[in-house]
C-alpha cells in the first residue's frame, strides 16, 4: 500500500505554491504529473483527454491551493481535482462510443509487464486478460470504475477513496465489491478467465502469502 | 445470513488489507474450506494483476511546462483579501492603543475616575476581548486604513462621547470577529455601568476593524434573534465560502438524473442555493446591499442604551461601495496596493485577529512592561520612544492606532501608551 506522508520539503512546495510561487507549482506538477495522468487516462478513456484532464486538474489545484488546508493528503485532494475534471471532461464533450470508457489500451499499456520473467506465452495471456479488462471496464458505471481505478492503480486505502471521491468507508467498501463482482460477472461470460486460469493458481498461492 | 455471506462480504477487504488480523484470519479459515470464495479471491487477484502499474504510465513531453503555461494568474479569493485587509488592520488596531494625549486629557477631565471604576474599566476591556481599541472617541491615525464612511460612524460616536464627557468615560471599542454579536447594539455606555457586568460584554463584528464592547445587562436590546442582518454569521466550516468550484461533488442521490452522480461537479454558485437554502436563517450570510427592509422592519432591532442615547446605526459598519472605499496596503514586496473591500463578507472566524507577527512583537522588547493584565500588557513610553517604535511600524506596514479612552491604571501624563494584547 502507497502511504503518501507530506514531507517538509513537499509542505514547503505546497506553502510557496499556495502564495503563488509558479517554480514550486512546477515541482509538485513532476512529481505528480504521472500518477495523475494514470488516473485520467483510465478514466478519460484515452492518452489525449486524460492529458486535458490532467492539466485542468492541476490548474484547478493552482487555483485552490490557497484554500487547501492540508485536511487531506495533497495527492488524495489532487485525486479528487482529477476525478471531477475527468467526469467535467466526459460529460461536456459528450463522449463519442469509440472513446467511452476507461482505457488500458493506451501505449504504455502495451509496455512489457513488470515481471522480471515472463515467458512469452504468460505475457500473452496477460496482455489478452488486460484488454479484456479494460473492454470490461468501459461497461461499469463511472462510480464502480472510479473506485476500482483509485483502489487497483493508485493503491488507496479505502479512507482515501472516501477522502477523494467524498464517500464514506460503508459506501466504498460496498461500491468495490459492487464494481469487482460487476467486473468478474462480464469477464466470465465473455469466457476470459478460463484463458487465465494458470494465472490465477499462480495468484492464489501469493494471495495466501501476502494475506 | 449464512457464514458463507458473512465471509464473501469480507473478501474484498480482505484483499485490499482493510481487515484486522483476526479478521484476516477467520477469512484464511474460511478460504480453506469455501470454493466459491476461493474462485473470487482468485479472480479478483488476475483483474489486479491485469491493471497496469502507475509506472507505466507515459507522461507526454513538456507535460509539466504546458500546465504552467496554462496557470492563471492567481486569483486572490475575496476571502484572502479580507483576510489581507483585515489582519493589518487587526494587528493596527489591536496593537496599540491609546495613547496620544489622552493622559494629559484625563488630567485634565473635571471627571474624576474612581479606583473602583477605574478597575471595573479594565477589566471590563479585558472580558471585551482583550484590549481597548479604537472606539467612540477612537480614529485610526492612519484614514487610509479605515474605510472612508467609518469615520464618520467614528465622529458620530464621538459627537455622543463627547456629549456624555461630561459626566461619564466612554467604554472603549474593541476589534475581533464575533460570531454571535449585532453591531449597533448599545451605544456609548457609562463607566458605571461598566462596573456592574463586565463580564458580560458582547462584542460585535469586527469586519471592518472597529466594533464595540458593551456590558449586556446595560443595554436594553429587544431580541429579534437573526433578524440583524449585520449578525448573521456562519461557522466557517459550513460557509462553503473558500471552497474551490473545482472540488465541489454532491453525493450520489443529490445529483440530476442526467449526471454522473459520483462526481457531480456544480460551480460554486449553483450548490449555495442547496447548501444554504433561505429556511435557515441562522446559517444565511447576507452581502451588504442585501439587507432589505422587507426582512428587517423597522422596529425589530431597535436598541437603545439605558440611558436613553441614541444607538449606532443599524448598519455598522457601513456598506463598503466598490471603487471607493478601497485601503492602502503595503503588498508582499512592499508595493502599495489599492485594495476594494470585498462587497460581501462574513465573520472570518478563523483569523486570529490578535495574532501580531512575531517580528512586530520584537519591537516591544526594548521596552519593560508597565502593566500587565490578563489580556496584554501596556508599556509605558516616552514620546520620544513613542515616535521612534511608530517608524518602526510604520516599516512593516502597519500603524499604532491611537485613541479609546482606557488607560492603565498607573497612567500619568507625559507618557505614551501602548497596549499590546497577547
Amino acid at each position: 500500500m502507497i502511504t503518501d506522508f507530506t514531507t517538509t520539503q513537499e509542505r514547503e512546495l505546497l506553502t510557496n505554491a499556495a502564495r503563488g510561487n509558479r517554480d514550486a507549482f512546477g515541482e509538485l506538477v513532476r512529481r505528480y504529473e504521472k500518477k495523475v495522468l494514470a488516473l485520467s487516462n483510465r478514466l478519460c478513456g484515452n492518452p489525449e483527454d486524460g492529458a486535458d484532464a490532467a492539466q485542468e486538474a492541476f490548474v484547478s489545484a493552482w487555483r485552490g491551493l490557497p484554500n487547501f488546508r492540508g485536511d487531506a493528503n495533497f495527492s488524495t485532494w489532487l485525486y479528487r481535482l482529477t476525478c471531477n475534471a475527468c467526469t467535467d471532461l466526459l460529460r461536456g464533450r459528450q463522449r463519442r462510443d469509440t472513446h467511452s470508457g476507461p482505457s488500458l489500451n493506451d501505449e504504455e499499456a502495451h509496455t512489457d509487464f513488470p515481471d522480471p520473467a515472463p515467458s512469452p506465452q504468460e505475457a500473452a495471456e496477460r496482455r489478452e486478460l488486460r484488454e479484456e479488462i479494460r473492454d470490461a471496464l468501459r461497461q461499469l458505471s463511472p462510480e464502480h470504475r472510479q473506485v476500482l481505478i483509485l483502489r487497483e492503480i493508485h493503491q488507496l486505502s479505502y479512507g482515501e477513496i472516501g477522502e477523494a471521491l467524498s464517500l464514506d468507508g460503508g459506501t466504498v467498501k460496498s461500491r468495490i465489491h459492487r464494481a469487482r463482482e460487476s467486473l468478474r460477472k462480464i469477464l466470465i461470460e465473455r469466457g476470459t478467465f478460463p484463458a487465465a486460469n494458470r494465472l490465477r493458481e499462480q495468484e492464489r498461492g501469493a494471495a495466501y502469502e501476502q494475506s | 445470513m449464512s457464514s458463507h455471506d458473512e465471509y464473501a462480504a469480507l473478501l474484498d477487504a480482505f484483499l485490499d488489507g482493510e481487515l484486522s488480523e483476526a479478521e484476516a484470519e477467520g477469512v484464511r479459515v474460511h478460504l480453506s474450506e469455501c470454493a466459491d470464495c476461493q474462485a473470487y479471491v482468485a479472480d479478483a487477484l488476475a483483474i489486479r494483476d491485469a491493471f497496469p502499474d502507475i509506472e507505466e504510465t507515459v507522461v507526454p513531453d513538456g507535460f509539466a511546462e504546458s500546465v504552467l503555461a496554462a496557470l492563471p494568474p492567481r486569483r486572490v479569493s475575496w476571502r484572502a483579501q479580507w483576510a489581507k485587509i483585515v489582519l493589518p488592520l487587526a494587528a493596527c488596531a489591536a496593537l496599540v492603543i491609546l495613547v496620544h494625549g489622552i493622559a494629559e486629557r484625563r488630567a485634565a477631565d473635571t471627571v474624576t475616575m474612581s479606583a473602583d471604576t477605574e478597575e471595573a474599566f479594565m477589566t471590563g476591556m479585558d472580558a471585551g476581548g482583550g484590549s481597548p481599541v479604537p472606539g467612540s472617541t477612537a480614529v485610526a491615525d492612519d484614514a487610509d486604513t479605515v474605510p472612508p464612511q467609518a469615520p464618520e460612524l467614528y465622529d458620530a460616536a464621538e459627537a455622543q462621547s463627547t456629549q456624555n464627557a461630561a459626566t461619564e468615560e466612554t467604554i472603549p471599542f474593541t476589534m475581533r470577529s464575533s460570531e454571535t454579536e449585532a453591531p449597533g447594539e448599545g451605544g456609548t455606555e457609562s463607566v458605571s455601568n461598566r462596573s456592574a457586568a463586565p463580564a458580560a460584554a458582547k462584542e460585535v463584528p469586527g469586519e471592518y476593524a472597529a466594533t464595540e464592547t458593551f456590558p449586556e445587562k446595560d443595554i436594553k436590546t429587544e431580541e429579534f434573534p437573526d433578524e440583524n442582518p449585520a449578525t448573521k454569521t456562519v461557522p466557517y466550516e459550513e460557509t462553503g465560502a473558500d471552497e474551490d468550484p473545482a472540488t465541489k461533488t454532491l453525493p450520489y442521490g443529490e445529483t440530476g438524473a442526467d449526471e454522473d452522480p459520483a462526481t457531480k461537479t456544480v460551480p460554486y454558485e449553483e450548490t449555495r442555493a442547496e447548501e444554504f437554502p433561505d429556511e435557515d436563517p441562522a446559517t444565511k450570510i447576507i452581502p451588504y446591499g442585501e439587507t432589505k427592509a422587507d426582512e428587517f422592519p423597522d422596529g425589530e432591532t431597535k436598541t437603545e442604551s439605558v440611558d436613553g442615547k441614541e444607538p449606532l446605526p443599524d448598519e455598522f459598519p457601513p456598506k463598503p461601495e466598490p471603487g471607493v472605499n478601497e485601503v492602502t496596503l503595503l503588498g508582499e514586496s512592499g508595493e502599495k496596493e489599492e485594495t476594494e473591500f470585498p462587497e460581501k463578507y462574513e465573520t472570518a472566524d478563523s483569523l486570529s485577529l490578535w495574532t501580531l507577527p512575531p517580528e512586530a512583537l520584537d519591537l516591544f522588547d526594548d521596552y519593560a512592561p508597565a502593566e500587565k493584565t490578563e489580556s496584554g500588557i501596556w508599556y509605558a513610553l516616552t514620546p520620544e520612544e513613542f515616535d521612534a517604535l511608530s517608524q518602526k511600524f510604520a516599516k512593516m506596514g502597519m500603524e499604532i492606532v491611537s485613541g479609546a479612552d482606557a488607560l492603565p491604571s498607573m497612567a500619568r501624563p507625559g507618557m505614551e501608551y501602548v497596549f499590546v494584547p497577547l
